[in-house]
């Protein structure tokens, strides 16, 4: 994926196109977080600030094709097709990025505040495992509304990539559990395999996107 | 004379729709104004994205400044402005954020051109798309498309649904543009009375075939149309006829050569043919059987 000024050009129009929801998830993030800085007991709170990011996510996919004109204008402008689904994944996984690490910059002013008891294993595992879902999550919902048969059905591949992404993620593992896989070890594996699906629907997204008519 | 754009036997087909895009051959010179006309789904808009790759053809090649033009050619698409008959633009979006984007996109974009043309057209520039009429939109999508100093303008019905006052401005601005001669306009419309003001060749597109492409002048110049009875009709040559149309008490005949049919034809009315009716003979009237 390469960084060019036209790059910028689109994402820079994509967070303008989303930016009133955006700054509202950003409020309650913010809501959130204090409440959680408040009552630090309350794990409900953790676990909702912790899978956030998949909302800032959301709002990058939610919508993306739901622009049809501008869609076509994108394409007459001076960037390649390639670059075009390069700017969507990116500014979905800077959203999901942006989102982990106002989660982060909570658990250290938690540990600051109340001490480190919540930076224990079981919030790191959900942590990223959360990434986890979420990066596949963003993966599988490209290459799911980049499919010809769901060519304009984004909400569909939306539901379809969100429930394949909380399947395979819990689903893996519950099967380290079976296989006596240390939890470490299936959490690394987990990770890799949804950083390579990332990378792959980027791959096949562009090839489905260098043949759609617009 | 150089050209800006060459369309060489372009072929497009959909899935499941009958309609396609036959061989169709089209040249730009330098300094032109190119008008397409042709009904609603002629191949006007095909053509067009085949052009701009918005449409991926089956065939055929599409130059522009002698260059191919491909998913890759994002130089060539630099030297492009696109205007179409709809707002392209988010809503969300003021003029102002527009031309910030457009700056990282464009090569060649000026912001203080782009603003010129927002006073020009009375255009805020803090005010978000949504609250525009569809005439500033159209005035919005134009003063994009300028901004960035393009040397072809690609329009696909840019003045459709926009009120005369604000048709004659765009027309004004388009003759402007191809001033210094090293510009060039391609121009769909249905609207032909634009054309005919500002357009230098017409394009006849019809069921995705160019029926012919011409100096609009040497057309208005050439072509005739015969009014007659039914006794006339049938001494008339049919060699001669292009196209007719029985109406209720007479029958239109389209000739393409109007000074010899009034040579020939003495005792008929032939009148001047617009671009107009040169299109509606041709594509909702019969054909001659020796013309077909």
């Amino acid at each position: 994926m390469t960084t060019s000024k036209p790059l910028k050009g689109l994402m820079m129009f994509s967070y303008y196109q989303r930016r009133e929801v955006f700054l509202g998830v950003i409020l309650l993030y913010l809501a959130l977080g204090g409440a959680w800085l408040a009552f630090p007991e309350e794990k409900i709170l953790i676990d909702a600030l912790i899978q956030m990011p998949l909302m800032i996510g959301y709002i990058f996919i939610v919508g993306m094709g739901s622009i049809r004109n501008w869609e076509k204008y994108q394409i007459v402008m001076p960037v390649s097709r390639k670059t075009l689904v390069a700017s969507q994944m990116i500014s979905t996984v800077l959203g999901m990025i942006l989102g982990f690490t106002i989660v982060t910059i909570f658990l250290f002013i938690s540990s600051l505040v109340h001490g480190a008891i919540l930076f224990n294993t079981r919030t790191i595992i959900l942590f990223i495992e959360i990434f986890n879902i979420s990066l596949l999550f963003v993966a599988l919902t490209f290459i799911f509304s980049f499919l010809p048969v769901l060519k304009g059905k984004e909400t569909l591949a939306l539901i379809l990539a969100f429930i394949c992404s909380v399947v395979i993620v819990p689903g893996l593992s519950f099967l380290s559990g079976l296989t006596g896989l240390s939890s470490n070890i299936m959490v690394l594996l987990i990770t890799i395999l949804s950083v390579l699906t990332f990378f792959a629907a980027y791959v096949s997204c562009c090839k489905m996107y260098a043949k759609r008519d617009f | 004379m150089e050209n800006i754009l060459e369309v060489v036997g372009l072929n497009k087909k959909y899935e499941n729709s009958d309609f396609s895009l036959k061989n169709v051959n089209l040249t730009v010179p330098k300094g032109v104004i190119m008008g397409i006309v042709g009904e609603n789904g002629a191949g006007k808009s095909t053509t067009m994205g085949c052009i701009l790759n918005t449409l991926i053809k089956d065939s055929g090649t599409v130059k522009v400044f002698g260059i191919e033009m491909t998913d890759k050619s994002t130089k060539l698409r630099d030297e492009i402005g696109v205007v179409y008959d709809v707002n392209p633009f988010p809503e969300s979006l003021t003029p102002k954020k527009i031309s910030s984007g457009m700056a990282l996109i464009y090569s060649n974009w000026d912001k203080v051109l782009f603003k010129e043309y927002l006073e020009t057209f009375t255009l805020p520039e803090n005010k978000k798309i949504k609250t525009f009429s569809r005439g500033m939109t159209m005035k919005l999508a134009l003063a994009v498309a300028l901004s960035h100093k393009p040397k072809l303008l690609i329009l696909d019905e840019p003045t459709a649904g926009l009120d005369p006052m604000v048709r004659e401005d765009v027309l004004s601005l388009l003759l402007d543009f191809v001033q210094d001669e090293n510009r060039s306009i391609l121009f769909s419309s249905h609207i032909t009375t634009d054309l005919e003001k500002i357009a230098d060749y017409i394009t006849f597109i019809h069921n995705g075939e160019v029926v012919f492409c011409d100096n609009k002048d040497e057309l208005l110049y050439q072509y005739g149309v015969i009014r007659c009875k039914s006794s006339q009709f049938n001494k008339i040559d049919k060699t001669d006829i292009l196209a007719y149309k029985k109406r209720s008490h007479q029958i239109d005949v389209l000739v393409a050569n109007k000074k010899t049919a009034e040579k020939k034809y003495r005792d008929m009315v032939i009148d001047d043919a617009n671009i107009e009716e040169i299109m509606l003979l041709i594509a909702k009237g019969d054909k001659s059987d020796d013309n077909k």
